[in-house]
This record gives structure tokens, C-alpha cells and sequence, in this order.
């Protein structure tokens, strides 16, 4: 950490000056995109740093719930779209590891704070996927919610980011449209395939509407995020939106939102009832939830991955003669 | 090449029982390998490969659905139904695809040695006088061809990496070649299905895969083979390990045995 | 991005190649991402995994991120030593981004020209292009490119075009589009500005937060 200056905002480190900022800001918001050898304030690249690696992080352990359940897909046509959706996020935690790169921190080092414990990932991934329908579930709520952040980002000030953004979002509409599509299908299915979806909903109903972050009012990074272009909207807001788009179409396929006091205000916007976040930092905090496995998870991946990673260096280093034809 | 000229009408009774037996045994090869395959989605060495291996256990099980496409405008068969509702002792897989998937070698050279046989397969069953299946071989072998280069290329690279690797990869040689005989075992009718144009002779598909393999594996990569041939168990008799990776695939879909939509 | 330093710890995710894909033959190779991979031939298919999972591409190029030169128009103020770097001299291949405009694409590549090093190529490049937001250019011997044989792109490129499952479109409307929800009035036209937890605002905007 860089030492603040006396009486400058703390985002401003030290070897930086107002006019500095005050420039970059106003690229900003002149619609610029900040790439990687602009100048940036030091709390700029932090931020990003810490904002994109997080975002891989979520998509790499956001592969685990739901890959568990690749080897169980009910239909072929079914297994084929898990592993393409699972793979995807693969691919999105590829190209977000991408954009923090351009920063200057390695996806080595990226994943080693991942598997310390050391950088975070959104704890939406910690929740257990308990039967098929939370497939279909989580596609459309903990998606869903993941899209309406996506949107924002991808109008984001940093070009990388922005970039991996645009690209996901093209990607990631498909996620959501097939777990609408599983869950509209079951609520109409057998009455057993009608408890599955539901208790689905029960269950990711408050996590999917809490992983869009805590109220603006707990939210301290707010503030320079959204003045340097990066968090467009608050949490509150996205919130708002991806509550206004579920609900309906939830309450039209049949279901029933488990929240009593959910309810339509005069300029149409659906309100939720407080939310109980004792759950939600008792995940984040490990102290409930699948936490530990997860990176456990990863760890072996890595682990057991390390010998053919070697392997492919001791291949590159070959003498050129040796290369085999 | 030969215009196909067969069409289903003029299958004789004969026929049609052996060639829902052939396409039921290659989809099952492709079902029970792309499972294996989809156990690392989330697990592979490298974040790319999590991708690559996904993007190949899709076109296996792409290529399992137009076999049992084939099948149903044969019989009516649901291609689900005989995916999901079938006991292990009425899967036709080989052993060669059902076994564990081991380690990264292990599941790279498996991958190989079946590509390239179903490359050079496809490559053939597009001369099929079966118009359907001429069709369906156009399609997957491109797909194959891929697959081919892809794992060709970790094979040779794991053959000359380090001992370890090249040490891990010998051993799944040893372990996986005794198996892969019962790819080439014809299926009872399959003599009449070949006289008859529909698919190609398996024994000149194997001496071309034998080919490719001692081409590749030894000389290219360096590794030891076996050149004993292994003539293997009919494709009704499985490993220990078909029973379990069958009830984990099967549960959901048998939780729910009169669910209509999925 | 600009060149890496030499004294980066060792890394054992592999070296990272920049990708370049090319959507059809009339469409310019544009700088789509980056991949991890052993070797060129390596990077080549692993690019291929990554960034064909969907369509479209006819080809693709993959160059060591080592070989590669970038530069925006404020860092050719800031550092102007960047057009001063040496190298093989040869032809490079030059790429510019062109708009702030939302886009899931970095440069185009727009041409390429004789240099001495990457640093005249650079500096050949912001010649040419002078409103460029960014400039990059490799040399190019560095680049790997995929096969341009009909084999090739059929069994590379093609099957991509036919897994429609991965299209949104794939699903239909399932249950009500949400244009027909705001039609219907079952849908606000926009979010409150002032969103609400329970029924208090939880922020006013332009200003601190509510504590």
C-alpha cells in the first residue's frame, strides 16, 4: 500500500497529483477507455485488480456446483448444454484472468490468492446444488442476477475489462434462456418435477437477490468505483432491476416467490421484504456453506495438474533438433 | 465416390437388426466416454483445457445422439429412453471407454487411440450406401479430424516432457492397449451390413489405425508398444466399472421415471 | 501491455499468446484475447478450444505476447522511448483500435510494413495512422497461423456453426418476453432512481450514502 498524502483523498497515492486525476478523470468521463499503458491512478489498478481476479475467481469456482451434476443430466440433449454452459464459464474466467493480466499481476499469482484464501469469489458458488432443478434454477436466478453486473461492467472505463464484459454477456444470455427454459418445462412437469422447482426457488431465491452485494448504505468501495467509471449503477439499483425482470416471469411459470412481503409499488418496481443477511456473511465468512471444499477443490486440480504443466515446459525447452517430426 | 444408392426400404430384416446393433454400439462408445471426458470439466491441469476437453466430450455425445437419431427412424427407439433406462449388462460400449478416467495421460491417450479410430471409421462410413449414415460420417469426421490433432499433440508433448510424464503416458499405454482390441471386434451381422456397402470393413479400419498408432506412438513419440493382439470379450461383458458410472448417469432421469419433458 | 520484463517470477501457467481471429476472408484479423499454451502449434489449438467454442472464423493467428509491441497515443508522449526499441528487422504486422465504442475486440489488423525493429514499425504505424486509440505490432516470423486449406477450416472452423445450443435463440421465448411484460404494464419502463429496501430509499444519489 502506498502512503497517503495529508490532506488528499485517500484514492489519491502518494506520487500523484490532484491535476493527474483530475485529467483521467475527465477521459472518463468523456466515454475514453483507459488501456494498459495509460496512466491510471495506483487505487484504479488495485481496484481492477481486485475486482477482475475476483470475477475469474467466481466463474472458475462457479464451475463446481453445477459441473457436479454433468455426469447426472437427465436427457443427452440436457448433458450437452451443462457442459457447454460449465465450459463457458471457463472461458469467461479465461478471458477475465486475461484482463487482469494487462494490469500486472500473473494468473499464477492469481490463482495462488485464490487458493489461499487471500482473494475472494462471490460466495453465491459456496451454496450446495442439492437436486437437477437447481441447475435449471441457477441459471436463471444466480445467472440472471450475474448479468444484469455483466451489462454494467461491460460499459466499464478499463478497455480490457469492458472488452471480457461485451463477450460474456453475448455468451452468457444463453445461460440464463436454458435455465428459464428447465425451470418454465419442470413447474408445468409432474407434480414431483413441480417440488423440485420450487424448492429450488426456495432455496436460491435470497442468495441470488444477495449476491448482487449489500445495500448501498454497507457498500464502501462504492464511491471511487463509480467515479472512475467502473461500477456504473449501485448495488441497490442492479438489484432493482434483476428483481423486476425475475419476478413476473417467475410468478408466471407458476411458483411462488418465498417472500411474503414481495409486492408491486405504484410505479410498477417489484419491492422485496428486508433481507436476512445473516446467512450471506456467515457464507462469506465460511462459517456455513461449501467454502472449504471448494478451494479444496481447486487445490487438487492444481495439485494433480502441476506434473503436466511441467511437462509441457520440459517440451518447450527442448533443444530444437530434438523436436520430434 | 460412390453415389449411395440403399435406402431404409430396401434394408432387409437381417440388415436392419444388425445395423441397430452397430449404431447402438458406437453411441454407446460415445455416451460412456464423453461422460468420462465431462468428469474433468472443472478439474483439468489448465484452464484452457477445462475448454478443450468440454469442447471434445460435446461432439462425442453430438455424434452419440445422430447414431440414435439413425436408430429411431429405424425401429422408433427414443434415443433417451436407451440412454438413460438401459442396465449395464444391455450397454454395448467396450471396456476400452468405461474405464476409470485416470490421469491426465491416461484420459489424453485413451482420447487419441479412439479419435483416430473413429476418424478413420467416419472417414469410410461416408462411402455408406446407407444415405443416412453417409451423412452423419460427413458431419462427425470433420469434428474428428480435430480431435485428432489436438491429441496427437498432448500425446507427443506428454511422451516428451519429462520422466514423469513420459513414464505416466508409457504407463497408460500398457494399461489401455489390451483394451482397444474390442473396437474392431465385429458385431454379429456386421460381415452381411459391409457386403452390403452400409458401413466399411473394421478389419481395414484397424490395420489403418495400427498404422497411425505405430507411426505416432513409437515412432514419433518414442513410447514402447505391444504389438500382441488382443482379441478382448464380446461388448456385452463389462468392467466393474460400468455398473456405478451407469447409476450415477441414470438417477435423475429414473427418480423421475414418467417425467415427459426434461 | 508493452513488453514484459525479463525478471517476471517463474510462472508455471505456461506463456500467454495473444490471439488473433479472423470472421470471414473480407473481415480484417481483429485481437479477440489471449491463451496460455506450451508452443505455437499448441497455442494454435488451444486458441482454437478457447475462442471458436461459437462461431465465426475462417482463421486464426496466435503471437507470443513477448513479441508483441503495443502503444496508446498518451504513452508515446509519456514514454517516447517505446519507438526506439530494437529488434529483428523484417515485416511487421501492424493492428489499431479505432473507437471507444463497446466491443469485445481490442486492435484490427490493418496492413503491415517493412521495419527494422518493432520500434520503427511503431513509429511507422502512428505515421499511418495517427488518430489510432492504440497501436500494435508484431513481427511476422512470430506469428502461427492456422491452415488455410478447405480440410482445415471445415474441420476446425465449421462444426461451430452447428451447435446451436449455445445460442440464445436456441431456447425460444420461453414464458413471457419481457418487451411483452411492459407492454402488459407488469414491468416498470425503468428502475426506481431511488431503489428502496423494504420501503425506504437505500441511497440518494449524488450523494453520500444513507448510513
Amino acid at each position: 500500500m502506498t502512503q497517503t498524502q495529508p490532506n488528499l483523498p485517500k484514492y489519491i497515492s502518494a506520487g500523484e497529483t490532484p491535476e493527474q486525476h483530475a485529467a483521467f478523470e475527465a477521459r472518463i468521463a468523456a466515454g475514453e477507455k483507459i488501456e494498459p499503458g495509460d496512466w491510471m491512478p495506483a487505487e484504479y489498478r488495485r481496484q481492477l485488480i481486485r475486482m477482475i481476479s475476483q470475477h475469474a475467481h467466481s466463474e472458475v469456482v462457479g464451475m463446481l456446483p453445477e459441473g457436479e451434476w454433468i455426469s447426472k443430466a437427465p436427457t443427452l440433449k440436457r448433458k450437452t448444454i451443462l457442459m457447454a454452459k460449465v465450459q463457458d464459464e471457463a472461458g469467461h474466467g479465461q478471458y477475465l484472468y486475461h484482463a487482469a493480466e494487462t494490469l500486472g499481476i500473473t494468473r499464477e499469482e492469481m490463482i495462488e490468492a485464490l487458493l489461499t484464501r487471500k482473494a475472494k469469489y462471490s460466495s453465491i458458488f459456496n451454496y450446495p446444488t442439492t437436486t437437477w432443478a437447481d441447475v435449471g434454477m441457477v441459471g436463471w436466478l444466480v445467472d440472471g442476477a450475474a448479468i444484469k453486473n455483466q451489462t454494467m461492467l461491460a460499459g466499464c472505463s478499463y478497455g480490457p475489462y469492458s472488452r471480457a464484459m461485451v463477450r460474456i454477456c453475448s455468451e452468457e444470455t444463453f445461460h440464463h434462456k436454458q435455465g428459464k427454459e428447465m425451470i418454465v418445462l419442470y413447474a408445468q412437469g409432474t407434480p414431483e418435477q413441480k417440488q423440485m422447482a420450487q424448492d429450488a426457488l426456495n432455496r436460491w431465491w435470497w442468495p441470488a437477490v444477495q449476491m448482487l452485494g449489500p445495500h448501498d448504505s454497507d457498500s464502501p468501495n462504492t464511491g471511487e468505483l463509480s467515479r472512475w467509471g467502473i461500477k456504473l449503477k449501485t448495488n441497490d439499483e442492479v438489484r432493482q432491476e434483476f428483481i423486476n425482470e425475475h419476478v413476473p416471469e417467475l410468478m408466471e411459470a407458476g411458483l411462488t416467490i418465498p417472500d411474503p412481503d414481495m409486492h408491486q409499488d405504484e410505479n410498477g418496481n417489484w419491492i422485496h421484504g428486508p433481507i436476512d443477511w445473516t446467512e450471506f456473511w456467515a457464507v462469506i465468512k465460511g462459517e456455513r456453506g461449501l467454502g472449504k471444499e471448494r478451494i479444496a477443490t481447486r487445490q487438487a486440480a492444481q495439485d494433480e495438474g502441476a506434473w503436466v504443466r511441467e511437462a509441457l515446459e520440459a517440451y518447450m525447452a527442448r533443444p530444437k533438433g530434438e523436436a520430434a517430426d | 465416390m460412390t453415389a449411395p444408392t440403399t435406402t431404409v426400404t430396401e434394408l432387409n430384416a437381417a440388415q436392419t437388426a444388425a445395423l441397430i446393433r452397430k449404431l447402438t454400439a458406437l453411441a454407446d462408445d460415445e455416451i460412456i466416454l464423453a461422460h468420462r471426458d465431462g468428469e474433468w470439466t472443472g478439474h483439468a491441469p489448465i484452464l484452457e483445457e477445462d475448454i478443450a476437453l468440454a469442447n471434445i466430450a460435446q461432439d462425442e455425445l453430438g455424434h452419440a445422439g445422430m447414431y440414435l437419431e439413425l436408430r429411431r427412424e429405424l425401429d422408433g427407439s427414443d434415443p433417451d429412453r436407451l440412454a438413460m433406462f438401459r442396465d449395464a449388462a444391455e450397454y454395448t460400449n467396450t471396456r476400452f471407454v468405461e474405464l476409470p478416467k485416470g490421469d491426465w495421460a491416461y484420459t489424453m491417450l485413451r482420447q487419441f487411440m479412439y479419435d483416430a479410430y473413429e476418424a478413420l471409421w467416419l472417414e469410410a462410413a461416408q462411402q455408406s450406401t446407407y444415405a443416412p449414415l453417409a451423412e452423419v460420417a460427413a458431419k462427425a469426421v470433420r469434428e474428428e479430424k480435430f480431435h485428432v490433432q489436438h491429441t496427437a499433440l498432448w500425446v507427443e508433448r506428454l511422451s516428451l516432457g519429462t520422466p514423469e510424464s513420459t513414464q505416466r503416458t508409457q504407463t497408460a499405454l500398457a494399461d489401455l492397449w489390451p483394451h482397444a482390441a474390442q473396437l474392431f471386434q465385429p458385431l454379429e451381422g456386421e460381415d452381411e451390413l459391409v457386403k452390403a456397402g452400409i458401413i466399411p470393413n473394421i478389419a481395414g479400419v484397424r490395420s489403418r489405425w495400427e498404422a497411425l498408432m505405430v507411426k505416432h506412438l513409437q515412432d514419433k513419440c518414442g513410447l514402447r508398444m505391444s504389438r500382441e493382439a488382443f482379441p478382448g470379450p464380446a461388448r456385452e461383458n463389462h468392467t466393474e466399472h460400468l455398473a456405478p458410472l451407469l447409476a450415477e448417469m441414470q438417477q435423475v432421469a429414473r427418480q423421475h421415471p414418467d417425467a415427459e419433458v426434461w | 501491455m508493452t513488453q514484459p520484463q525479463p525478471t517476471q517470477p517463474h510462472d508455471t501457467q505456461w506463456p500467454r499468446w495473444e490471439v488473433f481471429k479472423q470472421d470471414s476472408e473480407k473481415r480484417p484479423y481483429q485481437a479477440i484475447g489471449s491463451v496460455h499454451a506450451g508452443d505455437p502449434d499448441h497455442a494454435l489449438v488451444t486458441a482454437r478450444n478457447v475462442f471458436v467454442r461459437r462461431p465465426a472464423a475462417v482463421s486464426l493467428w496466435a503471437v507470443r505476447e513477448a513479441d508483441i509491441l503495443t502503444a496508446t497515443p498518451q504513452e508515446l508522449v509519456s514514454t517516447p522511448d517505446v519507438l526506439g526499441v530494437t529488434g529483428v528487422a523484417g515485416l511487421y504486422h501492424v493492428g489499431i483500435k479505432k473507437s471507444h465504442k463497446r466491443s469485445m475486440t481490442f486492435v484490427d489488423l490493418v496492413g503491415a510494413v517493412q521495419a527494422t525493429g518493432p520500434g520503427d514499425a511503431l513509429g511507422q504505424a502512428h505515421e499511418q495512422h495517427p488518430d489510432a486509440l492504440a497501436w500494435l505490432v508484431f513481427p511476422d516470423a512470430a506469428k502461427v497461423a492456422t491452415d488455410p486449406d478447405p480440410g482445415t477450416v471445415e474441420s476446425w472452423f465449421a462444426p461451430a456453426t452447428e451447435k446451436t445450443y449455445k445460442q440464445q435463440q436456441y431456447y425460444g421465448t420461453i414464458g413471457r418476453h419481457v418487451g411483452e411484460l411492459k407492454r402488459s404494464g407488469q414491468m416498470p419502463g425503468r428502475v426506481n432512481e431511488h431503489p428502496h429496501v423494504g420501503d425506504q430509499p437505500a441511497v440518494k444519489h449524488n450523494e453520500e450514502p444513507v448510513k
